[in-house]
């Protein structure tokens, strides 16, 4: 048997006969089953509440009675934000956002009923989620798994004796890491399982996207895992005592996993900070009135609309347009709010962006805040899922609501306007709002950062490893 | 087990020659700085935003004085015109964010259906809100008993694995005041890194120095006081280093990462809140409803809960501005029992985590701070409650104008009614309240006692 599968195989034996091991494979699996468990249950009851409501505020449209067009358009309709595709294994961002939107004319509101919001500040310690078990809690078993692995032979003398023997050093290191690969296999293989269950019960998931969005996610996790478990062969080889490298290594995961992310966030926040809720309205609401005031007969922008009306119609008053100029009048001054919605909102986003790139910049110092941003996103629950639906519930209010100003316009005679009434068979041809979550492509725009610093993380410890060698 | 106080001199000395203690605390000094500016940086936002709303409102009436130049009707006036409502960040709020930096710090509204209104989430970035706030509390909770682990975890072991427990044994008079003077050393000084930064906090921020914030220090050192007693236990329990290590390891990331976090999901799944979809869908159709219905029941509705109108004359024509506020308050109406179960389910959710929270003392600790500095989801509930007060000042200021037809030209406006906040505070609460915490504490100390007796009657 050559050196390097004699060494691995020891190794492995050693490890999988102690009695912590079997302890802690057995917590790691209980926690995240119920983790994952929960997980999957907690989104499932998200998406049959959200397909009830759904269902049921669309039979409520339909079933609306004659109504005026404009009565239509504020009685307006709710977009649900779409569970994730893989939110029961990692629910990203989704419990700080809000999970229902009312749409209606004139008006952008935000969403409403963020879950965070509404739990106890004690939860602000952390979620637990499978991703959370795997990405931040794994690491911590490789490590206390791996710190002996070098570090026990050095301080009983084997090491010294094991090279004197003419074991090269690079089979003794490969065959050390291999053996503590074979050791982690059944807490990778796991967590494996939980992201399968995650894919195949999770209510967000449908089809081979979500398989290949899991792929992505296990890609990012095992290269997240094989720089834990060089760094800890690298700390193990090179410490002066096991006690040593433990305290070391369990130093820098509660740096890089717990105090560097709260600390990136933090100033990311203030990169620059976003405008306050009321400032955002007001800006809004000025830019609105700037655009055009329909309330005020001088505005040049109305009277335009006025003049070029009546002369498209070759007519003198409004009343004799064939069309009601009312429900026209409406619809440039929702063009108009659209419009200044859609640049003051782009500006958020990209404000919070320009945040989360602060963030990602961090993730060379800590990876897991790497291997969280890529799971997040290959999840469909990050950020960008997040003002994609957002993007998307904006554009299906304009639409509606544009339909009914044109019902409006074509339908509802000017004079003794408010009085008339469409026939109720009009709503059922509206479509119902539906969204897509990101492609998978969108989703994993940008993120080649995150997967460098990954790999940042697995080669600076090899190259440490390279350079040390094994010291005896 | 008294030490002497030659004896704590000497530990203090001691400690600080390593570079281990010198670099544990100052780094917990300075995640404590970094957590004071930014949380001050968080708190700083709302009330920057609180600063402004007077100018946003003006500048709401002022363009609202352009559309309404010769008057309008009362109704249709209140139709456009927000009213700002806020909660002034506590003065304590820069210690622990608590739920602040997830709600919103103002709530704009106006006379139309109420429940529509009140949900909103602030803005805030989601993705850095998931990463968690970083405030003094998160570093009383979480980091402070990491390093108070870390510097105590090897009291005993290491003397024993160098084979200089017997000596230090006699020196210094027993092993148990040895014990407790290297705890006592240990544990005061993170103690002090602790109340340093408040201390800076307090001269920072300009924060008084009343009840609450005294009682915040009191609970954020009886957390520390807790996990002295857990550190005690695994210093006291553990044969070697690597096993004190793994120890003080394993209750670190069970008390403030793991039992928090599957306390967090169990209460999510065993407390469902699905009154919120139910309540914001049910109100809209109840207020669209009534356009479609005979306007005497919509008033019927409405004179049940304000009857000084029922003697005013019918509505006759299609549409009237005192009939669409019915309507409105119609939709209220039908959902306010949904709103109450809301608000009771939140209530049942929190007072289930504070049952449990003895169990899980930085969850405990968590929850007292916030409520200390008025940061939690009680204080928010109960600026709702005013908001709610207001709204139902705007009706018996809009109503009578209302009812009597009342055209309101841009000069009448300045007697709007104005939301006027209590002085926003924390509070000192009961020491009750701190019973759980208390009682964590007890069972480890005993623990602690009993193994300390133990090992010091047999020095190996």
């Amino acid at each position: 048997m050559s050196p390097f599968r004699s060494i691995a195989r020891t190794e492995w034996q050693l490890l999988v006969r102690r009695r912590s091991y079997g302890v802690l494979l057995g917590a790691f699996s209980v926690v995240l089953a119920f983790a994952t468990g929960l997980g999957v249950l907690r989104q499932d009851r998200e998406l049959q509440q959200q397909r009830r409501y759904q269902a049921l505020v669309r039979e409520q449209w339909v079933g609306q009675p004659d109504r005026h067009p404009h009565r239509v358009a504020h009685y307006g309709t709710f977009a649900f934000k779409p569970v994730g595709p893989l939110a029961a294994f990692d629910p990203g961002v989704e419990s700080f956002s809000g999970r229902v939107q009312f749409l209606e004319a004139h008006r952008q509101n935000a969403a409403n009923f963020a879950e965070a919001g509404a739990l106890s500040s004690a939860f602000r310690l952390g979620e637990l989620s499978p991703a959370f078990v795997v990405h931040l809690l794994l690491p911590l078993v490789v490590i206390v798994l791996g710190y002996r692995i070098l570090a026990d032979d050095r301080e009983a003398g084997r090491l010294r004796l094991l090279l004197a023997q003419g074991t090269p050093p690079g089979a003794l290191l490969a065959g050390k890491a291999a053996g503590l690969a074979l050791g982690l296999a059944p807490f990778a293989t796991t967590a494996a399982i939980a992201l399968a269950a995650s894919v195949v019960l999770g209510p967000g998931a449908e089809g081979a996207a979500a398989w290949i969005r899991g792929g992505l996610v296990a890609a990012a996790a095992g290269l997240h895992l094989a720089g834990w478990l060089t760094l800890t062969l690298w700390a193990s080889a090179r410490a002066a005592t096991p006690v040593r490298a433990l305290g070391g290594l369990v130093t820098l995961w509660a740096a890089v996993g717990i105090v560097l992310p709260r600390t990136a966030g933090a100033i990311a926040a203030t990169q620059p900070p976003l405008p306050g809720k009321s400032e955002f309205a007001a800006q809004l609401a000025a830019e609105v009135h700037r655009l055009g005031d329909a309330h005020n007969p001088g505005d040049p922008v109305f009277a335009r609309l006025r003049r070029e009306t009546l002369a498209r119609h070759g007519v003198d008053r409004v009343e004799d347009l064939p069309v009601n100029y009312g429900a026209i009048v409406m619809a440039r001054g929702e063009e108009l709010t659209a419009e200044a919605f859609a640049r003051h909102f782009s500006a958020v986003t990209e404000q919070m962006e320009r945040q989360e790139a602060v963030v990602h910049r961090a993730a060379w110092f800590a990876p897991y805040l790497a291997v969280r941003a890529l799971s997040a996103a290959a999840s469909g629950t990050d950020l960008r899922a997040l003002t994609a639906f957002q993007r998307a519930a904006e554009a299906y209010r304009f639409s509606f609501v544009q339909a009914l100003n044109a019902l409006h316009r074509d339908k509802i005679r000017f004079t003794n306007d408010r009085a008339q009434r469409l026939a109720a068979s009009h709503w059922a041809a509206f479509p119902d709002f539906h969204v897509r979550g990101p492609a998978l492509t969108e989703s994993l725009a940008g993120t080649a950062g995150c997967w460098a610093a990954l790999a940042a993380w697995l080669l600076a410890p090899l190259v440490g490893l390279w350079r040390t060698g094994v010291r005896p | 087990m008294r030490p002497s106080l030659d004896l704590l001199c000497w530990e203090t000395r001691r400690l600080f020659r390593t570079g281990t203690a010198t670099v544990a605390l100052g780094l917990l000094a300075f995640g404590g700085l970094v957590a004071l500016w930014s949380a001050d940086r968080e708190i700083a936002r709302h009330r920057e935003e609180i600063a402004r709303l007077p100018d946003f409102y003006a500048a709401q009436m002022q363009r609202l004085a352009g559309q309404f130049a010769d008057g309008g009707h009362a109704g249709y006036v209140a139709y456009y015109a927000f009213f700002p409502t806020w909660d002034p960040p506590p003065a304590l709020a820069g210690l622990s964010v608590g739920l602040r930096d997830l709600l919103p710090a103002a709530v704009w509204v106006r006379l139309l259906g109420l429940e529509a209104q009140l949900y909103e989430s602030g803005l805030g970035n989601p993705g850095l809100q998931s990463l968690g706030p970083f405030d003094l509390a998160f570093v009383v909770c979480a980091l402070a008993p990491l390093v108070l682990l870390l510097l105590t975890h090897d009291l005993l072991t290491r003397d024993r694995e160098r084979g200089v427990l017997p000596l230090a044994h006699v020196q210094s008079g027993g092993l148990g005041r040895l014990f407790a003077a290297r705890l006592l050393v240990r544990a005061g000084a993170v103690a002090a890194v602790c109340t340093g930064l408040f201390v800076i906090a307090v001269s920072w921020h300009r924060i008084p120095m009343d009840g609450a914030a005294l009682a915040w220090l009191g609970d954020a050192l009886l957390h520390l006081l807790v996990w002295t007693a857990f550190a005690a236990v695994v210093a006291a329990a553990c044969g070697s280093t690597g096993a004190s290590l793994a120890a003080a390891g394993t209750v670190w990331l069970g008390a403030v990462v793991v039992l928090p976090a599957a306390l967090n999901l169990g209460l999510t799944a065993a407390f469902p809140v699905p009154e919120g979809l139910e309540l914001t869908v049910r109100q809209r159709q109840e207020t669209h409803a009534g356009w479609d219905r005979p306007k005497e029941e919509t008033f019927a509705r409405f004179f049940a809960a304000y009857p000084e109108w029922r003697d005013t004359p019918p509505v006759t024509g299609r549409f009237a501005w005192k009939w669409y506020y019915a309507l409105q308050h119609g939709g209220d109406a039908a959902v306010a029992a949904s709103a109450r179960t809301y608000a009771a389910n939140l209530r049942a959710r929190a007072a289930a985590a504070e049952r449990l929270a003895w169990l899980v003392p930085p969850v405990g600790a968590q929850l007292l701070l916030s409520r200390r500095a008025g940061t939690d989801l009680e204080a928010h509930l109960e600026f709702l409650e005013r908001v709610r007060a207001f709204h139902e000042a705007l009706k018996h200021y809009f109503h009578p104008l209302i009812f009597a037809e009342a055209e309101l030209k841009p000069a009448a406006w300045s007697a709007f009614p104005r939301y006027q906040p209590p002085a926003p505070a924390g509070s000192a609460g009961s020491w009750l309240e701190r019973l759980p915490l208390a009682a964590a504490a007890l069972g480890p100390s005993l623990a602690a006692l009993v193994l300390v007796r133990r090992t010091s009657a047999l020095p190996s």
